[in-house]
């Protein structure tokens, strides 16, 4: 649980807040706006990870007020290996060059060197042009769609899906149960079934499910269990298949009964 | 190979496992784990005369994970300890009995990658 009440009195000295705008393992929709503020009052500089928000909602770099945001391709149907950072013009005018290579120098001379204008100064050798051509494609087919419906339809699943993992005898759900917080992941773990035999045998119902740490090791520590088996919904999923994975579920306790 | 992951056999090495606990008096006590998906498993080792007089294990994890370990005691105990640093991989595997994908192979193999590194000091991957 985040403490927000706390933040500013914990920034003290920090220059700079990352935090993710929404949980890849709880689903948490960070307030973002509030720890934006928070953060800024202490002198703080703010980073998003946007990985998880991006492809699921609208979002606004202005609006939150953020300093950075962080995204990638791979999750919002784009392709693998490209991300995007975004970050107040002013920042990355006053950052240095992180890599050299060709389009980062404007004049280079023997003992000098100046660098080229955004975003150039940051884009240093050959572009992976394929991924930027396929990300502009992903970002063109979710802007068609229109995020808010995006972020509607995930809502709707969310909704369903927490109302029926509910009933299934002795599961343990892991994130807020306020859809209106919680993006399109749910966490959950069944009693005496470890979570890699649980998504081995919903995956043999049809229903492809992560089990693991999810990258979030400390916070399985937290929460006391080894992996946690997580449920992920996006556009293309519908409410039967949540009710094919509550089936699922069902038969991996039959077996394991 | 059958298809059925968790065939009966399995499913009862996993709720009772055999040799299951830990030996008091091990001469070698192994502890192996796959950290990316939390199994983990401690084999207890007691040599007689060159053979493998009594062996037990605890652990936590998975069904294969830990059903592979409690068949894998069965097939070692009494064993020349000699014969043992070498127990090939596939013989645990063809005890299961069952198609391991190649995500859950590290499952599959804890208790004898640890059995090896128990025996020789180091794991020596077969191929």
């Amino acid at each position: 649980m985040l403490q927000l009440d706390e933040l500013e009195a914990r920034l003290e000295g920090v220059r700079l807040l990352a935090i993710t705008h929404q949980s890849n393992t709880l689903g948490t929709i960070n307030p973002i706006k509030a720890i934006t503020a928070a953060a800024h009052r202490a002198g703080a500089l703010v980073l998003i990870d946007g990985a998880q928000a991006v492809p699921h909602m609208a979002v606004d770099v202005r609006d939150l007020d953020v300093d950075f945001y962080a995204f990638s391709g791979h999750k919002m149907c784009g392709p693998t290996g490209i991300g995007v950072l975004w970050a107040r013009r002013a920042l990355l005018e006053a950052m240095p060059p992180f890599l050299g290579g060709g389009d980062m120098i404007k004049r280079v001379k023997l003992h000098e060197a100046s660098w080229n204008d955004l975003p150039w100064k940051f884009e240093a050798g050959t572009p992976s042009v394929a991924e930027g051509i396929g990300l502009g494609a992903a970002v063109d087919y979710l802007k068609n769609l229109g995020m808010d419906q995006v972020r509607t339809h995930e809502r709707t699943l969310v909704d369903y899906a927490l109302e029926k993992l509910q009933e299934i005898p002795g599961i343990v759900l892991y994130g807020p149960r306020d859809p209106e917080i919680h993006g399109g992941s749910i966490s959950f773990t069944i009693p005496d079934i470890h979570p890699h035999d649980l998504a081995t045998l919903v995956d043999r119902e049809g229903i492809a499910v992560r089990a693991g740490h999810h990258c979030t090791q400390p916070l399985m520590d937290r929460l006391g269990v080894p992996a946690t088996t997580r449920a992920s919904f996006y556009i293309y999923n519908q409410p039967d298949e949540v009710d094919q994975l509550v089936s699922g579920i069902q038969k991996a306790q039959k077996v394991f009964a | 190979m059958g298809d059925d992951l968790y065939r009966e056999q399995i499913l009862e090495h996993y709720k009772n496992p055999h040799h299951f606990g830990e030996l008091a008096d091990a001469d070698i006590t192994q502890e192996g784990d796959n950290p990316l998906c939390g199994d983990v498993i401690t084999l207890y080792l007691k040599l007689d005369d060159g053979k493998l007089g009594e062996v037990s294990f605890r652990g936590r994890g998975c069904a294969i994970s830990q059903a592979s370990a409690s068949m894998l005691t069965d097939m070692i105990v009494g064993k020349p300890v000699a014969e043992l640093k070498s127990f090939p991989t596939k013989d645990l595997l063809e005890e299961l009995g069952i198609q391991i994908s190649p995500a859950r192979m590290k499952c599959a193999t804890l208790s004898v990658n640890t059995l090896r590194v128990a025996l020789n000091g180091e794991s020596h991957e077969e191929d």
